[in-house]
């Protein structure tokens, strides 16, 4: 290894490329130029682990002219790991999950490509949703490609622009394909994963952690199952307002009787 | 308490040899020796007694990989750790060979800062070139053929315009 190319003069000259056998000097070792099938000195790039440690903390566009010198860079540089990388490294994204529909995706990491999913409630408004993460009420219509704010009782969620690049630090984002905004992004959840879609115990936690809080509430409440699941459930997973909900219609329920 | 002062001691204490492919020795501390994981498990199995054959590495490139293991197995500060590293990779990036030699070596012994030390310098080298250039300055030899290089243009197109 480095035995040959000791003096930069060869490696810069012009004649490398042109030449089917890009080592001219003749007092290089035979035994590497044959051993190589690239006939390169640098045999450590011909190593795909190798090569893959480097292509690693390339920018979208350096990778993807990476991909451009030979088989094995390309092969190396189109991994998905490699371009996920790329594309999550400048905001310290812990990790995205899913796959784009077009390796494209990978290519432009701008802030822009990420987004908070909110979950509309009832009440929300564009405006009101602009002033909760300031963002400009603008942004929020041109994100989910809306023509007026009326679209809004439509949709189910909205996408988000992202304000302050910090939320992203360490975060899990999701690459999805939102139908109303049309288009794709890495949609990051605060509140939760993208499994709560009618919004029933919708917050990122564990099976366990769904079990402990149901079985809080039964205790609180000194109800059945059922009905701790049910108050919950109206009330989007809080336990707190689960059980004020409770306690109201207890009272309700006590005036009716006394009545 | 005590007993990890001793042991520490002990370990101070312990030196191992390392013998290059070119024969050369080198004798350091074993708890320099261990920022390599794979003489680690050498000398975990093998134990220290003996000298441990490094077959695959020159003895130049042992002795500045030794003098990385050394300076990191001391526990400075961060900054100056990083003002370290910095100098020790400027230096190593003048010659190409030397430096490419030290990737491989880094890898076969799988030192995995110094690994990632070099990789992050190796790409720096890589920024804002096109494959062209790539293709020179490390002799690779471009053997995509012309559909393929064809559909990389409509691919990757959008990577040329800024240079």
């Amino acid at each position: 290894m480095g035995c040959c190319g000791e003096d930069d003069d060869e490696l810069i000259a012009p004649l490398l490329l042109a030449n089917p056998n890009p080592n001219p000097n003749p007092n290089s070792s035979s035994s590497l130029a044959v051993l190589s099938p690239l006939n390169s000195n640098f045999s450590a790039l011909l190593s795909a682990d190798v090569l893959r440690s480097i292509l690693e903390r390339l920018s979208p566009a350096d990778l993807a002219r990476s991909a451009c010198v030979c088989r094995l860079w390309r092969a190396v540089a189109s991994e998905r790991d490699v371009q996920e990388r790329a594309f999550r490294a400048p905001w310290g994204v812990r990790c995205v999950v899913g796959c784009p529909s077009s390796s494209a995706f990978w290519r432009h990491n701008g802030i822009g490509r990420f987004a908070i999913s909110h979950r509309l409630r009832r009440g929300d408004t564009v405006p009101g949703l602009a002033l909760k993460y300031s963002v400009q009420a603008m942004d929020i219509r041109r994100l989910n490609n809306m023509m007026s704010d009326h679209g809004i009782y439509s949709r189910d969620r909205l996408l988000i622009p992202i304000s302050k690049p910090d939320l992203l630090l360490d975060a899990t984002c999701f690459i999805e394909l939102d139908t109303y905004a049309k288009r794709e992004a890495a949609v990051l959840y605060l509140e939760g994963g993208p499994d709560g879609k009618g919004g029933y115990l919708g917050r990122a936690i564990t099976e366990r952690g769904k079990r402990r809080i149901l079985d809080s509430v039964k205790r609180s409440m000194q109800v059945d199952e059922g009905t701790a699941e049910y108050y919950l459930s109206i009330s989007n997973g809080d336990p707190r307002a689960a059980i004020l909900q409770f306690s109201e219609d207890l009272s309700w329920e006590q005036q009716r009787t006394t009545a | 308490m005590a007993t990890i002062i001793t042991k520490e001691q002990q370990e101070k204490e312990k030196m191992v040899t390392l013998v290059s492919s070119d024969s050369e020795k080198f004798v350091v501390e074993q708890k320099v020796a261990e920022k390599s994981h794979v003489i680690k498990m050498v000398m975990n199995c093998c134990g220290i007694e003996s000298p441990i054959p490094v077959r695959r590495v020159k003895g130049d490139i042992l002795k500045s990989i030794l003098e990385y293991c050394e300076k990191h197995s001391k526990g400075e500060a961060q900054e100056v750790m990083e003002k370290w590293d910095k100098e020790y990779m400027d230096k190593a990036e003048k010659d190409l060979v030397f430096f490419h030699d030290l990737m491989l070596a880094s890898h076969f012994l799988h030192i995995q800062e110094l690994v990632d030390l070099i990789a992050v310098t190796f790409a720096g080298m890589l920024k804002m070139k096109s494959p062209e250039e790539i293709r020179q300055k490390f002799n690779i030899n471009n053997d995509l053929t012309k559909e393929q290089e064809e559909h990389i243009m409509t691919t990757f197109g959008w990577a040329f315009q800024p240079i």
